[in-house]
């Protein structure tokens, strides 16, 4: 075979100088040269899987606490891409068992640890995959590696587990299972070269795969015909002593894949609690079971109350069709007594209240008709579709507020909480194109945000990174404490080390009482100057009140330093991005 | 045959990469400072945890709390252990109780006494890092080389009948250590945050690359072998006469660490090589340091401690090369004697009329309770403190006027049941293991009363209650609380599951062998059930369960699961 055989991506003055410098090599430095190449491969290919062709790519999932198989997953990668076998290497604490339903090879290769327990990392894996709720594996074609130590009686087991339960989910095994004690090299060595005769080659040059475009359709779900989808993570991600705690939500997409970006939102149509919708049609008599219309759609009273109809907040019709129905001079008063004093009535009370305080006989369709509509909620997407496109993420914060004498919890947070996995719920997109990133990845940002202000932020990185960017972004980012509520701070170190989080700065209140968002930011009023003198963009995310003042201290900082309006100025170069609630 | 020509002229990158660390570290620099002020993480980033060791500082975190941490996409719960540099243990009050004060201030589980006469703080972040460096400095102490490639914290042992031998065993202890720690400035700039010219030379013993391992020096004082001489990489053995401090036996090469899953790792007793002047011992101990240093194995960090340069080289080598760096060889060791190495607990009076009371410390752990009493006692204590190398605490300098006073103090906050404790109890030592230490594989501190509780009723079934039989607790091989020196020792292979490990004798000169392996409580129970009923039946007057063991060779007849078989 001669070397002009060999198909390559290069041009022929490339090629010419490549094999001159091949030439020159001794066999211990060619070998260092493949794996430095190979390993160069692994850095530069995103952690995710790629969009394109990742079903027939062999993904290489290694479990390990001491890297022993990160390490064998390197190595088998480098052999892959020698051999012209297009491959991934994940880490079994990032692979989700869905997602091994859309890949048609696989390799695992993972430790034991102690006594016959998988590798801590692996342990929410191993779960799911050794669950009720692992997906089936019908097209996977799959092959184990077990390490162990053989001075434990349960050695090996956590491969042998894998082995066993990738074909009891329909996979078929493509060689045998290898065991290997402490001494691993060769028997790893043995497998891997039986693994490769195993596996198609791709014929095109690993670098040639054009990047699919996700198809542009018109018509995607709406607010009229939101998509239907499925929970598969409600995870509390702050303290667990907290009294509005905020959790961390995964939701399965299924295709057609929805159009978000980063900055954008979804609407979610929440439904009221059951408590609530009982004590209301006790309140007004009715069984629930009567049917009522709603948009021209049939449907039973109690489904009506529970997703269509807002059972909070009354409305002036509402107060019309309370005094007609019944003997209420005091409803007829306030009707009477103008807008104002309706609106200052209405703040006092909700429709639990006068239903108690004006009881009433209504006909089931007048009730329905006589409330407000129950609004879907906004929710930043947390993170970014082209990234992974079958998971949307978002980031909710318990909500309570005082009503009266009692304490009245937030409809749709609450809602949002309770869910568990595997229960569905109603969303569409939302677009919010004054929060999107600027066209020019380039152009710093500074990201100041505010408890669940953080969530469009992680979309950020995620995209950026994704796409190989390497844009300056300054995080501000204020929670209540360090240690229980720095949300999605693996992810933020994620971004640092993908070399995107280039400053980063805290302000945590019960850590350091007393400073607030804008307090990093005034402290380093010269950096900040030369961030905007690099033409960065200020994005402010979070709580209305909190970042209103932060903005209102930078602009009266920034002004004074850099002359009158100039905030102003930043604002109409719509470098300024708000997303406060 | 090994290449006698060091490993120091080895090109760098062919040693360990932790050899390649301490060299670009600019002299234990590192990043630290920058790390500190780090918001992302409450952690050290990169290499420098490994650097921060040589500051006496140990990055950690809670080990329980990992996975549920994960799933909150938040690093684990990072911490430091933060531990002194305590030469001989000695204290005074006032020490004693700044020491108490920074732990309420800065540390979780109270204050640690360790197995080397030192104190250590647990569960320390790393914003207050500084606060409690400097609060030390404040109290006359710092962390220097209390961990890392160095040399350790010098322990000494002690002798009430021999007070001013003591004084003066004590006084070469605290030389050495000072003698021995690393010069360079780093320490204080990182830590006080003083600007400090660095000296043309700032590691003129060390060299940039420090010691292939660490380096354990201690001093006993016969007949106590209270701080386990033949496990130091380098002992000193006091000879008297007369009441008069002739000199020291030294002995070299000791050391506990092993790895369960290599042969050519094991634990080792010290060899008694010679004799040498008292004046002399400083300046011997940096002697032997700088032969370790120049062949320690910087490749291999499982062979790099002095114990494998002494097998690697052979002993006679040792003391040839020991000979021309001398200039001198050495004298013949003279006769010593050990009788035990526990600690003697309650009131014992010195040979100078002072009083002392050693009081039981479990675990060496002073916290909750305890830590209050203690408290209290020593807002009205005016004697010393001396940490023993059995994680107890012993009140020394105690007038013969005031003895009675401090008596009353400690019945009264029900502290005196602690010089009488149960004997068993006394000899028993465990390290901290789960959920701090980042090596531990099993409970050790956390498992210990349930130990002592499934052993004491064991020993109750035989009849052996008053017999002390030394115990140790480990959570991995690697041997903290010096396990290969007992006469019955675990140390942590998984979750409930123990090497076991009989036979060393009662005053620590010889090692212990793996009796079995994997053993959970069960098999520890019945494996020593009929041991311990042979030995009640069948031992001579006063002898110990190690050596009733051997003589009756019952650890040859039984067969042996290796680990690594």
């Amino acid at each position: 075979m001669t070397a002009q055989a060999t198909p390559h991506p290069f041009a022929e003055h490339q090629w010419a100088t490549i094999l001159q410098l091949l030439d020159g090599f001794d066999e211990r430095q060619s070998l260092w040269l493949s794996g430095y190449l190979a390993g160069r491969g692994q850095i530069a290919t995103p952690a995710a899987i790629g969009p394109a062709d990742s079903a027939t790519k062999l993904l290489i999932a290694f479990g390990t606490e001491t890297d022993n198989s990160r390490r064998l997953a390197e190595t088998l990668a480098g052999k892959c891409k020698a051999a012209g076998i297009a491959a991934d290497v994940m880490d079994l604490a990032k692979v989700r068992s869905r997602q091994l339903a859309k890949r048609e090879y696989l390799a695992i290769i993972t430790a034991t640890h102690g006594d016959g327990d998988p590798p801590e990392p692996t342990l929410s894996f191993y779960e799911e995959l050794m669950g009720d709720g692992a997906p089936a594996l019908d097209g996977l074609r799959f092959a184990v590696l077990a390490l162990g130590d053989s001075s434990y009686e349960r050695f090996c087991v956590t491969g042998q587990e894998f082995d066993q339960r990738l074909e009891a989910l329909g996979g078929n095994r493509l060689i045998p299972r290898q065991d290997c004690d402490v001494d691993f090299a060769a028997p790893a060595a043995q497998w891997m070269a039986q693994l490769l005769e195993q596996l198609p080659r791709t014929a095109a040059a690993p670098n040639g795969t054009a990047v699919a475009a996700v198809p542009a359709t018109a018509e995607g779900p709406s607010k009229s015909q939101p998509l239907t989808v499925e929970v598969l993570l409600n995870q509390n991600l702050s303290s667990p002593l907290r009294a509005h705690p905020i959790h961390h939500l995964e939701l399965a997409l299924d295709t057609p894949a929805l159009q978000l970006e980063p900055g954008d939102a979804v609407g979610i149509l929440v439904e009221n609690p059951p408590d609530l919708v009982a004590a209301i049609l006790d309140g007004s008599g009715l069984s629930g079971e009567q049917p009522v219309t709603i948009d021209g759609t049939a449907m039973p009273l109690v489904q009506a109350l529970r997703q269509h109809r807002d059972l909070t907040i009354p409305s002036s019709r509402f107060l019309e069709t309370w005094q007609a129905l019944g003997d209420a001079p005091r409803l007829a008063e306030i009707i009477a007594a103008g807008t104002k004093a309706q609106r200052a009535f209405l703040k006092e009370h909700q429709i639990i209240d006068l239903l108690d305080r004006f009881p009433a006989h209504p006909q089931p369709q007048q009730l329905v008709d006589s409330l407000r509509p129950l609004q879907p909620r906004l929710y930043d997407a947390a993170n970014s579709l082209a990234a992974q496109g079958d998971e949307l993420h978002i980031t909710v914060k318990a909500f309570h507020y005082p009503f009266g004498q009692r304490q009245e919890a937030g409809i749709a947070s609450n809602y949002l909480l309770a869910l568990q996995p595997g229960d569905q719920l109603q969303i569409y997109p939302h677009r919010n194109a004054r929060f999107h990133l600027p066209e020019d990845p380039k152009l710093p940002l500074i990201l100041i945000g505010d408890g669940t202000g953080i969530a469009p932020y992680r979309a950020f990185f995620q995209a950026l990174a994704h796409a190989g960017h390497e844009t300056p972004c300054w995080l501000v980012f204020a929670e209540h404490s360090f240690e229980e509520d720095f949300l999605y701070q693996l992810d933020l170190q994620q971004a640092r080390d993908d070399g995107l989080l280039q400053r980063i700065d805290t302000v945590f209140h019960q850590d350091q009482p007393g400073r607030s968002l804008a307090t990093p930011l005034l402290e380093q009023a010269g950096v900040l100057e030369y961030w905007l003198i690099c033409g960065a963009h200020i994005y402010l995310c979070g709580d209305k009140e909190r970042l209103e003042a932060c903005e209102s201290q930078l602009q009266a900082q920034l002004d004074t330093m850099l002359g009158q309006d100039h905030w102003q100025q930043l604002a109409k170069a719509k470098r300024i991005h708000r997303n406060l609630y | 045959m090994v290449e006698r020509s060091g490993y120091l002229n080895l090109p760098l990158e062919t040693l360990h990469a932790n050899e390649q660390l301490k060299a670009r570290s600019q002299f234990l620099r590192g990043r630290i400072a920058e790390g500190l002020l780090d918001p992302l993480t409450g952690a050290v980033p990169g290499d420098d945890p490994l650097l921060m060791k040589f500051h006496g500082i140990y990055q950690q975190d809670d080990r329980d709390r990992r996975p549920e941490r994960r799933q909150r996409h938040l690093e684990p719960i990072y911490q430091f252990m933060v531990r002194m540099r305590i030469p001989g243990g000695l204290l005074e009050s006032e020490q004693w109780r700044g020491i108490d004060s920074l732990s309420r201030r800065y540390a979780e589980r109270g204050i640690r006494i360790t197995t080397r006469q030192t104190i250590q703080f647990h569960g320390v972040r790393k914003p207050h890092l500084r606060a409690l460096i400097q609060g030390l400095r404040d109290l006359g102490l710092d962390t220097i080389a209390a961990c890392g490639d160095d040399s350790r914290g010098v322990v000494c042992g002690a002798n009430p009948q021999l007070s001013h031998v003591h004084r003066q065993v004590a006084a070469l202890a605290r030389a050495t250590s000072n003698r021995l720690i690393p010069r360079t400035t780093a320490y204080p700039e990182i830590w006080y945050r003083q600007e400090v010219a660095p000296a043309d030379n700032e590691e003129p013993v060390y060299g940039d690359l420090y010691l292939p391992r660490k380096f354990k020096v201690g001093y006993a004082i016969p007949p106590v072998n209270d701080i386990d001489v033949y496990g130091q990489d380098l002992g000193f053995i006091a000879v008297v006469e007369d009441r008069r401090l002739l000199g020291f036996n030294v002995c070299v090469g000791g050391g506990m660490g092993q790895l369960d899953n290599r042969d050519d790792s094991y634990p080792r007793l010290a060899e008694q090589i010679g004799f040498i002047p008292p004046d002399q011992a400083p300046a011997f101990a940096e002697t032997v340091m700088m032969i370790q240093r120049d062949f320690g194995d910087r490749q291999d960090r499982h062979r790099a401690r002095f114990k494998y340069t002494l097998d690697n080289y052979g002993t006679a080598w040792f003391i040839d090369e020991l000979a021309s760096r001398r200039g001198v060889p050495l004298d013949p060791a003279r006769p010593v004697q050990f009788e035990h190495n526990g600690d003697f607990l309650g009131w014992q009076r010195a040979d100078d009329g002072q009083w002392q009371a050693t009081l039981y410390i479990e675990s060496g752990r002073v916290d909750g309770p305890l830590r209050e009493q203690l408290q209290g006692f020593f807002q009205q204590y005016g004697g010393r403190v001396r940490l023993t190398t059995n994680q107890n605490l012993q009140l020394t300098d105690i007038g013969d006027y005031e003895r009675e006073q401090v008596q009353w103090r400690l019945d009264d906050l029900d502290l005196s049941w602690r010089l009488q404790p149960d004997s068993q109890a006394a000899h028993t030592l465990s390290c901290v293991a789960l959920p701090t230490c980042g090596l531990a594989m099993a409970e050790a501190e956390r498992y210990t009363p349930r130990l002592l509780e499934v052993f004491g009723r064991l020993k109750a079934q035989y009849g052996l209650d008053t017999a002390p039989i030394t115990l140790r607790l480990t959570g991995c091989p690697n041997g903290c609380a010096r396990p290969y020196l007992a006469e019955i020792a675990l140390t942590g292979r998984a979750p409930g599951l123990y090497n076991l490990y009989l036979g060393g004798s009662f005053h620590g000169d010889r090692l212990a062998r793996l009796y079995a392996g994997n053993i959970d409580e069960e098999g520890f129970i019945s494996l020593l059930a009929p041991l311990l009923e042979r030995f009640a039946a069948q031992r001579h007057d006063d002898e110990h369960f190690g050596d009733f063991l051997l003589r009756k060779q019952l650890l040859d007849t039984t067969p042996v699961n290796l680990n690594h078989a």
